[in-house]
């Protein structure tokens, strides 16, 4: 990108107030561009809760850093709830910033309208979509999971996401469709974080020349050193890390280690190192709790906790391997880059963005999805086969850095044809 | 008594005693006597006994004694000529003048007779028996003690007999309505006839209303309605069906079959409240078989259907009764509500600067969702055409979307940047009146009706449309492809078919579910029809035929009704396939037959629109199916 740019960052969080991988990617990715020399200014506005309702107010956190109280509460529609700040405080900002370009993340809880405003007040700049799930896709939560079940998602058409919502007619979907796409081509470009997101979208309708791949970044850490192993111990040690809902499948991790017998369960120690279980729903939640007490009891099972992101290097640094479990398709889970680049294997499910990051039998494992038994025999294997842990931490890629990240962005930029 | 002499008397007077006519019988002499003479009217009555096998008739001369023009006959009868009166006998019982001569039944023996008689003439009474006439003298008449009607003391005279007169004159004729008018109707059961009233409903308004039941009777019997004041109603002109209930439990208790015993009347003048009476004639007089109270119908139009609609008709026979009950009841609430909408206030609102001579006007009815709008302006705030050009106007037509669209059409402006009008007419005026009234404000040459829930597919659509009225001057009415939300046709212009089953004719979509490549229209079509959804007129000829029609029920047909208007300008209509639109088409009204009300609504419809139009529909689908290129 010749000339220097401004760059607007936008998120539907601020990570110090709400803790999530995309929130911390936007930012990670904010503060790269303020150090990239191409760039000039660089600002942040995030959608923050602050506790009464959705005003419209915009405010300054720290320099830089704006706060937007924005909600959406019609997610079939993504239509703001509160209108009037999208043409007044927030028209008013970007006329301030002058944005050359504003990257966003996200529009869930802001709408989706702020994409035209954007044009209308800013006319020549340009707008680029990172995006994070399959929300202009899937009207639940943007999995691409049928409601009600966890059977996956392939491909949306009006009538088979009328079945997930009936109380929604396929001609609903039809204007979801319609109104999404419209807005969308007000973007000038997409950015996703894996191929099978972008397979995703581009069977949905963005045109290929429209949507580029790249990683996130990760800060520039060396990988930790191997977990120090007493008198013959092995790589035994597997960790969960991140939210405890039912996507995450740790139910599944729960199931595996009760099918094993004695012997087996011997010889692994499995760690939840999860945050959010009681937030959950009441069923997932009774589950969890008489599935892991005895678990407990038996020494297998260690029961964590959540941690700060500042924390997570060094409990990292305690384990041998990280499981992603997933049983929906993920995108590009931080978890397995915070993994690698800390040089620790992954073992996953098989499917979507984490069959891409993680290859098995080089850099980590794959296992059958939603498959407890198959769960089982792989955390065994893995924790009795010699060797296997040294070779694949052997092949593992460090993430690209953070400015890496910022720079294939801005060339990113440039390359989208006007 | 002593035997007359066997020639043609001379008058005699049977008012002052018996007179010998004819020979006797055995002991038992013949004689005739007249007991009460009565004029009503135009009507003599006579009524009297005899014992003589002899026919009776009644002559009329000119004023007292003379002999009037024209009375050339019955000079054999010896008499001094008159003119044979039309007569009417009846027979009665007379049991005391069986037991004065010691007869063992009284049958047969009174007689009454009635003829009609000018005012001015005499009457005198004539016989044949045993080969011989004769007259009487000219008989004498008492004032009848009511004015023009049968007292009391008549109407025990004369009662009985006068309801075997009344079957056999004309029923309704005037003659007929004298006979039963005299009759005290008796609660008693009818020998002729048995009938129930189901129900009886009234709009009080216009007095417009319904009687439904059923009514066996023999041949000779007539079954009548009589509102709560006084007037008589004819069965015949109503509606009536076979009803086999009623042929079951009695259908060949007067006749062979109970016909068709069900029957729904449209009748003018009724009042609810008051009661409505199902009365019959027999020999006996007149009776009343059954009475109910009128009921009260909504002066609403869809409230009145409501109910009419569900009085039993199968759907199959619904259009026969529609057209002489439904539509005489239904369709003044239909005009009259109309009429009162002229006076509501209009609110309205302009956002934006639309161009201040626009070639085109785009009008939107807004019913039911709101949300459409947003919708359209994506697509139409895309068309550089359209801002420079055309303007939009909103018509809100549902009460419960105003308050919130009032607050969105803010929003919308002030995102898309888009001007456009909104208007509200006070209350919900349907597809027709709230088009109308959109046509109304606007300025365009040119006016597009579109659907709320019909979405452009990108910018040009409406300059294309404006293209062709502007090109063949042969054109009144321009609609484009319109397809579902999953591609396929919706509509690729519009003929018109025969529901047989149903007895209407319905607007049919051809090609509707295919794949738009298969639409066999290449290029700009001549068609029957094109749909309301998307359509386009100059504005000029759309005054010249009046507008939208507002007198369907609710809403249907007024397309093609339109388009027929415009045709009998010698308009065609065009369906232009290069110009598409998406349709999600969630609201019209269809034969499935799900919903009874508006199936039933569907053939109201569809019986006015072929009223209107029946001979045209049939000349459009015989050319239709000759070709249809432009």
């Amino acid at each position: 990108m010749g000339e220097p740019q401004r760059i607007l960052v936008m998120a539907h969080g601020h990570p110090d107030l709400s803790l999530g991988g995309g929130e911390i990617a936007a930012y990670n990715l904010f503060r790269a561009y303020q150090d990239h020399p191409a760039v000039t200014q660089a600002w942040f506005l995030a959608r923050a809760d602050r506790g009464r309702g959705a005003t419209g107010h915009i405010s300054l956190r720290r320099p830089n850093e704006y706060l937007w109280e924005q909600a959406v509460h019609d997610w079939h529609r993504m239509k703001a709830a509160h209108q009037q700040s999208l043409t007044t405080w927030f028209a008013d900002l970007l006329r301030g910033l002058k944005p050359t370009v504003v990257h966003t993340h996200h529009y869930m809880h802001f709408g989706l309208e702020y994409l035209r405003v954007i044009k209308q007040v800013v006319p020549g700049s340009r707008i680029f979509m990172t995006l994070h799930e399959y929300m202009a896709i899937c009207r639940n939560n943007g999995q691409m999971v049928k409601v009600g079940s966890s059977r996956l998602c392939s491909r949306e058409s009006f009538d088979e996401c009328r079945q997930c919502f009936p109380q929604s007619s396929s001609e609903d979907f039809w204007l979801r469709k319609h109104y999404f796409q419209s807005y969308f081509e007000l973007v000038d470009g997409f950015i996703a974080p894996s191929e099978f997101l972008r397979g995703r979208y581009i069977q949905w309708g963005i045109a290929p020349q429209r949507i580029v791949v790249i990683e996130n970044g990760h800060e520039d850490q060396p990988p930790l050193p191997p977990r120090r192993l007493r008198e013959g111990e092995t790589h035994n040690r597997f960790a969960f890390f991140g939210q405890i809902n039912p996507y995450k499948g740790i139910d599944l991790l729960l199931e595996a280690l009760q099918a094993m017998p004695k012997r087996e369960r011997r010889a692994v120690v499995v760690e939840v190192h999860g945050a959010n279980l009681e937030f959950q729903n009441g069923e997932l939640q009774e589950r969890i709790k008489r599935l892991r007490e005895p678990l407990i009891k038996k020494g297998c099972l260690r029961w964590v906790g959540p941690y700060r992101p500042s924390e997570l290097r060094s409990r990292m640094g305690g384990v041998d391997w990280v499981l992603v479990p997933s049983i929906w398709w993920e995108n590009s889970p931080m978890v397995i880059q915070e993994a690698f680049a800390c040089g620790r294997p992954v073992i996953s499910s098989d499917i979507g963005g984490m069959a891409e990051k993680v290859t098995h039998g080089v850099d980590g494992l794959h296992v059958r999805t939603g498959d407890p038994l198959h769960w089982r025999q792989t955390l065994y294997e893995a924790a009795v086969t010699p060797d296997l842990w040294d070779q694949l931490r052997a092949n593992i890629r460090r993430p690209i850095t953070l400015a890496e990240c910022a720079g294939r962005h801005l060339e990113a930029f440039a390359a989208f044809a006007r | 008594m002593t035997s007359p002499p066997l020639t043609s008397q001379g008058p005699v007077d049977p008012q002052a005693g018996p007179v010998q006519v004819g020979q006797d019988n055995g002991s038992l002499p013949s004689l005739v006597k007249v007991g009460e003479a009565i004029r009503v009217g135009s009507f003599v009555l006579i009524a009297g006994w005899s014992t003589a096998r002899a026919e009776f008739g009644l002559v009329a001369g000119w004023g007292p004694g003379g002999v009037g023009p024209g009375d050339s006959r019955d000079v054999s009868a010896g008499a001094s000529g008159g003119q044979d009166l039309e007569v009417r006998q009846v027979l009665v019982p007379r049991p005391d003048v069986a037991a004065h001569f010691g007869l063992e039944s009284g049958e047969g023996l009174g007689i009454v007779l009635v003829a009609e008689c000018a005012e001015d003439r005499s009457v005198r009474l004539s016989w044949r028996a045993d080969g011989r006439v004769g007259t009487s003298c000219e008989l004498r008449f008492s004032p009848p003690s009511g004015i023009g009607e049968l007292g009391e003391r008549e109407r025990a005279v004369f009662g009985p007999a006068l309801g075997l007169l009344a079957m056999a004159y004309e029923p309704f004729s005037q003659q007929w309505l004298w006979c039963v008018k005299q009759l005290k109707p008796s609660t008693a059961p009818c020998p002729a006839a048995r009938g129930h009233l189901e129900g009886a409903a009234a709009v009080e308004m216009t007095g417009d209303g319904l009687v439904f039941g059923w009514a066996v009777h023999a041949p000779a019997s007539t079954v009548w309605l009589e509102d709560g004041s006084g007037q008589l109603h004819a069965l015949r002109g109503g509606y009536r069906q076979f009803r086999q209930d009623v042929h079951d439990a009695a259908g060949h208790a007067f006749a062979h079959g109970s016909g068709q015993a069900g029957f729904t009347v449209h009748v003018q003048g009724l009042k609810p409240g008051s009661m409505v009476r199902l009365k019959a004639i027999a020999e006996t007089g007149v009776h009343i078989l059954h009475e109910v109270p009128c009921s009260a119908l909504p002066v609403d139009p869809v409230g009145a259907a409501r109910v009419l609609f569900g009085i039993g008709a199968s759907p199959a026979d619904l259009h026969r009764r529609i057209q002489v009950v439904d539509a005489p009841v239904i369709g003044p609430l239909i005009a009259h509500r109309q009429g009162l909408l002229a006076e509501l206030p209009v609110r309205s609102r302009v956002l934006g600067t639309p161009p201040a001579h626009p070639t085109a006007s785009v009008i939107v009815p807004l019913y039911g969702r709101v949300d459409f709008v947003e919708h359209q302006i994506i697509e139409l705030s895309r068309d550089p055409w359209f801002a420079a050009h055309a303007e939009l106007i909103y018509v809100l037509d549902d009460p419960s979307l105003v308050e919130a669209f009032v607050a969105d059409a803010e929003s919308l402006y002030r995102l898309y940047e888009l001007p456009f009008r909104w208007l509200w007419g006070s209350v919900n005026r349907g597809f027709a009146g709230a088009n109308n009234l959109g046509a109304g404000v606007a300025k365009g040459e040119h006016l597009v009706f579109l659907n709320s829930d019909a979405f452009p597919q990108g910018p040009g659509w409406v300059e294309a449309l404006v293209g062709v009225l502007e090109a063949r001057s042969d054109v009144g009415a321009v609609g484009p492809r319109l397809v579902f939300a999953d591609g396929s046709i919706q509509h690729a212009g519009m003929t018109f078919m025969r529901r047989e089953e149903l007895g209407i004719w319905v607007n049919h979509h051809p090609l509707m579910g295919l794949d738009p490549s298969l639409d066999c229209h290449d290029d700009l079509s001549i068609v029957p029809a094109v749909t309301g959804a998307c359509l386009a007129v100059r504005r000029g000829d759309f005054e010249r035929v009046g507008g939208w029609d507002t007198g369907y029920l609710i809403g249907d047909f007024e397309d093609s009704d339109l388009c027929l208007k415009l045709r009998s300008l010698g308009l065609k209509s065009a369906y232009l396939p290069s110009v598409q639109l998406t349709h999600l088409e969630r609201q019209s009204f269809k034969l499935l037959g799900q919903d009874q009300f508006r199936f039933r609504t569907v053939i109201y419809n569809a019986v006015r629109h072929q009223g209107r139009w029946g001979d045209e529909l049939q000349a459009l689908t015989s050319e239709a199916g000759a070709g249809d290129g432009a």
